[in-house]
């Protein structure tokens, strides 16, 4: 897995797969017109099956990232290398993401399958990109593809995209404060379907980590675990006093602080060993000890393996 | 960088230092011993190998097999030590005893009985903080008697965390009582501690004779113990009372309540007590060698039990067996068996006497004393090793039983003076620092260790004084 490489928009991006103003009111169509567009382009990828890609990872979860923004993407056989197609839309194209409004510039990622490293370094890339202030009004209000292109392209051409914690970290999980109670995390943890949760104080620093196992381990102490077999146990409620008392207990009481902290820069093939080597389902990404996010392990392979 | 076992980080300069200081003084006695004690060159060479195993026990505790590794090669290699002698020095009935008794505790935890005795604890009736330190820390020392001091203290620490998690208090003095006391429980019997079944076997003692003479010792000594700590950590556990009655007043317990099923488990341990504690009965009646019974009781009941439990047989001679202390142990014992067999015990021996004159009377404090201090700083294994030889040359022309129990409770309660005395002490605040991310200082652990460890001399030196006439003649 390559961790650094110049990544260069215009080595993927070709002027004539920017379609400015589109007339495409729903997802599906604007992925079709963008998927339509770069397949004149390539030989041996299916039209088809590159539609149904998007669309079905589209549907797993939105890929609109910033307001007015979406990059779908998938990963095919038969590509040589990283294809992109930008669409640009006046009024806005329902991306059926819960909760975010019509985006204005959809980036279509195509990436060969066997190259995880190469579509997320154009993620990664593209996401530093089109961060900058005003870019997605920018893009959206240009006229023409020549237009589009010298925005993408202004500046300095080669962006050092490093593959690390800060570019596959997820920025916004769910957290908790020490102050909540017990009756709040297991609404979070069953509400999120999650099962871990960082415990950030009101500075925004880390302060543990409480984990669906610390709940067991308060209802099934250490020592019954000695025990090689605990079926001959009867009669045990292991659960009751802790629910009796869950709008009372702090997750204070419950949270460990054993978890495992990085800083942002560190390589993503570090944090491949990591999940390894240690046996851990999420890295915590702290700076000092403020809180930037998370990489759980099965986001990290998705974006690995997946897309 | 090299770690070591106690947390201590070397630099590649501290360890080449610390290498040069232990081959320094290896060596340097070894010569000395040659050119002013009259040592020939077998006599120097082992006694400087065995210099160099003591002080890289001190120096490189990781490295300490490494160590025993290459002091035999260069005891085999200069001719202090011959194959046939290693064989014989090396106490592999020892060994395999430890290997049985290892493979029966794997059981018993399967079993539960060890939950069993920790449920028992935690449902103390009308629990105090008095009443919970005071029963654990006994519960403590007859484990430590019934199996194993690091045994006892890997299962008691666990409990004093989970009940000190619970009431948000530091576990640091409710551990350092339970160890001081296990460290006085595994003198009770030969199972206690490795020194105990080393002494049984070069002493040809009895299961029954630890009962009769060391045990009582024990007890009084425990006794002792147990009031120092808690009158020494009141403060400790007038807060243990208030967090308790605190969390009972919110109706919370300490731990889930659950029967635990025990019998099982506690029938093994009782069978294979019952075997052990018969052996003199049994080697009499079926005219066996003396101790042959006590040394394979723990490894038939192993043999049963990995029949019954026949999935788990490899789990517990691989991963319940610790290979790498019983390693060292036999390399140790070769290694002080090297002494006996070029003649240096003899002339420790002999100038024990010149010092000490021979008189039980003062050869059992200072017995006690240089093995209790000497087993404050480096394992007691290699101290009881190094002056068993001693002690039965000295038995040659007196009664050597008061003098083995004088080394028993030396190397045993002198494991309490400071915080690397015993390896149940090592254990114990290696789980304290992975739990609660807090240590103990040197001389805060020494002043209640040093004190509850005179307390406890003091009486097995009184008792043993006392009961000295009453023990019969070897």
């Amino acid at each position: 897995m390559m961790t650094s490489k110049e990544v260069r928009i215009a080595d993927y991006l070709q002027q004539d797969c920017i379609l400015c103003h589109v007339d495409a009111e729903s997802r599906d169509k604007a992925i079709d017109l963008l998927v339509e567009t770069l397949c004149s382009k390539i030989d041996g990828v299916d039209r088809g099956a590159a539609v149904q890609a998007v669309v079905e990872r589209e549907r797993q979860a939105p890929t609109v990232l910033a307001e007015g923004l979406a990059l779908p993407h998938a990963r095919l056989d038969g590509l040589v290398k990283p294809m992109l197609a930008l669409a640009t839309s006046h009024e806005g194209i329902d991306f059926e993401a819960v909760g975010e409004e019509p985006v204005h510039v959809v980036v279509l990622i195509l990436t060969p399958k066997d190259d995880p490293g190469a579509y997320l370094r154009l993620m990664a890339s593209l996401s530093k990109m089109l961060a900058a202030p005003h870019m997605i009004t920018r893009l959206a209000a240009a006229g023409t593809a020549r237009e589009v292109f010298g925005i993408l392209t202004e500046g300095a051409e080669e962006v050092v995209v490093l593959l690390n914690a800060s570019s596959v970290m997820n920025c916004n999980p769910i957290t908790l404060d020490e102050g909540d109670t017990l009756a709040s995390a297991i609404h979070a943890f069953c509400a999120n379907r999650v099962l871990d949760i960082p415990i950030v104080d009101s500075d925004g620093d880390l302060r543990g980590v409480i984990a669906i196992e610390d709940l067991l381990d308060q209802s099934l102490p250490r020592h019954l675990l000695w025990m090689e077999d605990l079926s001959p146990i009867e009669n045990f409620e292991p659960f009751s006093e802790l629910l009796r008392k869950d709008s009372e207990t702090k997750v204070a009481d419950f949270m460990h602080d054993k978890f495992v902290a990085i800083g942002p820069s560190v390589p993503a093939i570090q944090l491949a060993k990591m999940f390894l080597m240690q046996h851990i389902r999420q890295i915590q990404v702290v700076e000092g000890r403020r809180f930037l996010g998370v990489v759980n392990l099965d986001s990290f392979s998705s974006q690995i393996f997946w897309a | 960088m090299h770690s070591d076992d106690n947390g201590e980080v070397l630099s590649t300069r501290q360890l080449i230092q610390r290498l040069i200081l232990l081959l320094t003084i290896s060596t340097g006695v070894g010569v000395a011993g040659a050119t002013f004690g009259g040592l020939d060159m077998n006599q120097s060479v082992a006694t400087s190998v065995f210099l160099a195993i003591i002080l890289g026990t001190l120096f490189f505790w990781t490295f300490r097999l490494a160590i025993a590794f290459l002091g035999l090669g260069v005891l085999i290699f200069t001719k202090s030590l011959n194959i046939p002698h290693f064989v014989e020095a090396a106490a592999l009935p020892v060994i395999l005893f430890l290997v049985g008794m290892m493979i029966v505790v794997g059981a018993l935890r399967d079993l539960g009985f060890f939950t069993w005795v920790v449920q028992a604890l935690i449902s103390i009736p009308k629990m105090t903080g008095r009443k919970f330190i005071a029963a654990t820390s006994v519960a403590s020392a007859l484990l430590a008697c019934a199996v194993d001091e690091v045994t006892s203290i890997i299962f008691i620490a666990t409990l004093i965390f989970q009940v000190c998690n619970r009431l948000k208090l530091s576990p640091t003095p409710y551990i350092i009582i339970c160890v001081l006391c296990t460290n006085i429980g595994s003198a009770g019997t030969m199972m206690g501690n490795p020194v105990g079944i080393f002494i049984g076997t070069q002493a040809g003692l009895t299961f029954g004779d630890f009962f009769r003479w060391a045990f009582p010792i024990m007890l009084v000594s425990l006794a002792s113990c147990v009031a120092i700590t808690m009158y020494w950590f009141r403060k400790d556990l007038n807060l243990f009372d208030e967090r308790l009655k605190d969390r009972m007043d919110r109706q919370l317990s300490l731990v889930p309540k659950v029967v635990v099923p025990y019998k099982r488990g506690l029938a093994v341990l009782l069978l294979t007590l019952a075997f052990i504690a018969s052996h003199h009965a049994l080697e009499e009646g079926l005219h066996l060698d003396t101790n042959s019974v006590l040394l394979v009781a723990p490894l038939a009941c192993a043999g049963f039990i990995m029949l019954f439990k026949r999935d788990r047989a490899r789990y517990y001679v691989e991963r319940e067996v610790d290979w790498w202390t019983l390693l060292f142990f036999m390399l140790l014992f070769a290694i002080a068996g090297t002494l006996e067999y070029t003649g240096v015990t003899e002339i420790i021996a002999h100038s024990f006497v010149s010092v000490c004159g021979d008189k039980p009377a003062i050869l059992i404090p200072s017995i006690m004393a240089t093995t209790a201090i000497g087993s404050a700083f480096v394992d007691n294994v290699i101290f009881v090793a190094a002056f068993s030889p001693v002690i039965t040359e000295l038995g040659k022309t007196m009664s050597a039983m008061p003098l083995w129990w004088a080394l028993l409770f030396g190397a045993c309660f002198g494991g309490n003076i400071t915080l690397i005395g015993s390896t149940a002490n090592i254990v114990a605040l290696g789980m304290l620092e992975k739990q609660s991310h807090s240590s103990i200082g040197f001389f805060q652990w020494l002043k209640i260790g040093a004190l509850s460890a005179l307390a406890a001399c003091l009486i097995a030196w009184g008792m043993l004084t006392v009961m000295a006439p009453l023990m019969p003649p070897q």
